[in-house]
């Protein structure tokens, strides 16, 4: 009789620890944490060139270049992935030389932006972009055969409208990604001399209150335009693709212009960011990429 | 609502996309004239301070275009023709096979000036110190400091100078700077010169700038500092040697000692070149040299024009026979007079 009691006291430990166990196993995947990954972009790739800066000279300036960039986007809130944070910094260095290759300018520039981006997945495979960033723009410009106005800088600051479009596309082997976006300045403000103010009358009169100048639509248009495909492999994915960024501007009656084209090469991959020893590793994550 | 919103921002990409195409000038004689005689209509600064009309100037050489663009040799020289006219040593026309300049501005005077001369015993002979274009000697028995500074174009810094002060700390009596034949080089290091003679920053320059393509659009005056050095100063007198060839960033230099408190100014009137060149090209890729920002002096006067000297001498050929240079003398004459 008493083994029987035991036997049944048995079972029924038994079934409430398969019951007890089964629960709080459910109640650990309900409480996973969802942990935002920052999708990263590293991109190398070779550029055409081609500018005016009438300051330095009328003609235009056309040559070769070589382009790095890094981007980088992260959910804000990851349990409504919806809304992302976008940062970029880029730079380029270029040899041009003019029509006749009489003189040539080089052309080192770099951008830093900051902003947003606003997610639409309500299209089976596709993902609609859109945003706003501020971005930071600095040029040097050096052209070694003038006489006191041997270089001319570009500093301006923009805010700047962000389209995108993502298409995912799943084969047997692997989830291919082709992209394309678009971004142009809607206001800000540059720094653009006067031709006829050398930088000697800036650097002595500490005068540079006349050389800034706010834009807008209405003087200065531009465009920068991205294709890309994403290939994934182990840890990360490969990236090929082209970028074209047209941009003019103009202050009184004089026209400034760069445009350029290139080529280039990056791989993808999502960063785990957390801190503190005593912080576990994250289980669950989403990221923006994907 | 959301693809009302993004329909707004693609309508605003496509404003955005309107981008608008600036033609560049092609690369014929007839636009190579065109754009030159532009580029100084538009930018030189001096056409009506000169009393130059450019318009008949271009209708001269308009004429002549069927003639003048035979080869690109002959154009180049008519190019430079009509650029002489404008008078100034700042202009230049830069092709691959020469250089256009207007020197006039110093062959038409007396040179008043004799390299040999300067390399005499009595003044620098063999065993002067040279530190950066500087070539320095005591002279007068070592009462009297004597520096010749060929070039605004070798550069020196607080350190060279302090050498050479402590040098000339035992001549007493003051010091020559001998800039005859400094035909400029940086304005900075004439502004970094003049620095070592003032106890106090001191507006002795004004500078304007274009603002617009007329002739006479112009920026409100600048005013420009001669910054007093804070740890080296020379405070004794001071002559300051010149002749016409004392051009351009020399001339800037003898302007802001114009001002400088135991400053002389001794010799010829300078060569001028007061308006800050900057450059531009043509289609076919020639570089164009112009005066772009007008400098006047402290009392906002041109110094296009040369400044003239405190005390005017002249290089005398008797002294030149007995291996004397008149104005050094005349320098050492008036800094060891009792």
């Amino acid at each position: 009789m008493a083994r029987i009691i035991l036997n049944s006291m048995k079972k029924t430990v038994l079934a409430f620890c398969l019951i007890g166990g089964f629960i709080f196993s459910e109640a650990q995947t309900n409480n996973k944490e969802v942990f935002s990954l920052t999708n990263v972009h590293h991109y190398v790739g070779p550029s055409v060139v081609e500018l005016a800066d009438p300051y330095l000279s009328i003609l235009n300036y056309t040559g070769y270049g070589m382009r790095l960039e890094y981007t980088d986007v992260r959910y804000f809130n990851p349990h409504n992935p919806v809304l992302s944070s976008y940062s970029r910094i880029a730079g380029l260095a270029a040899l041009t030389v003019n029509p006749q290759s009489t003189a040539s300018v080089t052309y080192i520039g770099g951008n830093v932006a900051w902003g947003m981006l606003y997610e639409y997945r309500d299209f089976s495979n596709f993902v609609l972009l859109a945003g706003a960033n501020v971005d930071f723009d600095f040029a040097y410009k050096m052209n070694s055969r003038n006489v006191n106005n041997p270089f001319n800088m570009d500093l301006a600051t923009d805010l700047n409208a962000m389209l995108g479009v993502r298409y995912i596309y799943p084969t047997r082997k692997r989830t291919l990604k082709f992209s394309a976006s678009i971004e142009f300045p809607l206001v800000g403000c540059m720094f653009v001399p006067y031709p006829g103010l050398s930088y000697y009358e800036m650097y002595s009169s500490k005068a540079y209150g006349e050389a800034i100048h706010f834009s807008s639509l209405h003087n200065k248009q531009g465009m920068k335009q991205q294709i890309s495909i994403d290939v994934p492999f182990k840890y990360s994915s490969w990236s090929f693709g082209a970028r074209m960024h047209q941009l003019t501007y103009q202050v009184g009656e004089l026209p400034y212009s760069f445009n350029e084209f290139s080529l280039f090469v990056g791989i993808t991959y999502d960063l785990i960011r957390f801190s503190g020893r005593k912080v576990a590793v994250p289980e669950s994550f989403i990221s923006p990429g994907y | 609502m959301k693809i009302q919103y993004f329909l707004l921002v693609m309508m605003l990409a496509g404003l955005s996309s309107c981008l608008e195409e600036f033609p560049y000038p092609a690369n014929t004689y007839r636009e190579n004239f065109e754009t030159l005689w532009k580029i100084v209509d538009t930018r030189y600064c001096y056409l009506d301070v000169k009393k130059i009309n450019w318009d008949s100037i271009r209708t001269v050489y308009e004429s002549r275009l069927a003639t003048d663009t035979v080869d690109e040799e002959t154009f180049f020289y008519a190019m430079a023709d009509m650029l002489a006219e404008l008078k100034d040593g700042h202009v230049n026309l830069y092709s691959a096979f020469d250089r256009s300049r207007y020197w006039n501005w110093f062959t038409d005077h007396p040179a008043n000036f004799n390299t040999s001369l300067i390399y005499e015993d009595r003044y620098l002979g063999n065993d002067y110190r040279v530190v950066n274009g500087l070539r320095y000697q005591r002279i007068a028995d070592g009462k009297v400091g004597y520096v010749y500074y060929s070039s605004f174009g070798d550069s020196f810094s607080d350190r060279n100078i302090s050498y050479l002060f402590q040098y000339f700390m035992s001549c007493e009596n003051g010091l020559i700077i001998d800039v005859r034949n400094n035909g400029g080089g940086s304005a900075d290091l004439s502004g970094r010169l003049a620095s070592y003679f003032f106890e106090r920053d001191t507006v002795s320059m004004y500078l304007r700038h274009k603002t617009g393509s007329g002739h006479m659009d112009f920026s409100e005056p600048v005013p420009m500092k001669t910054t007093a050095n804070k740890k080296i100063q020379w405070r004794r007198p001071v002559i300051i040697l010149t002749n016409r060839a004392s051009y351009s960033a020399t001339n800037l230099f003898v302007c802001m000692m114009k001002d400088a408190p135991q400053a002389l100014i001794i010799g010829d009137k300078t060569g001028g070149g007061g308006g800050l060149p900057l450059s531009n090209e043509l289609p076919n890729g020639w570089m164009v040299r112009f005066s772009a920002s007008p400098m006047y002096d402290g009392k906002m006067q041109h110094i296009e024009f040369g400044i003239d000297p405190d005390i005017k001498v002249d290089l005398d050929l008797a002294d030149v026979v007995k291996g004397k240079d008149t104005l050094i003398e005349y320098a050492v004459d008036i800094l060891t007079r009792p």
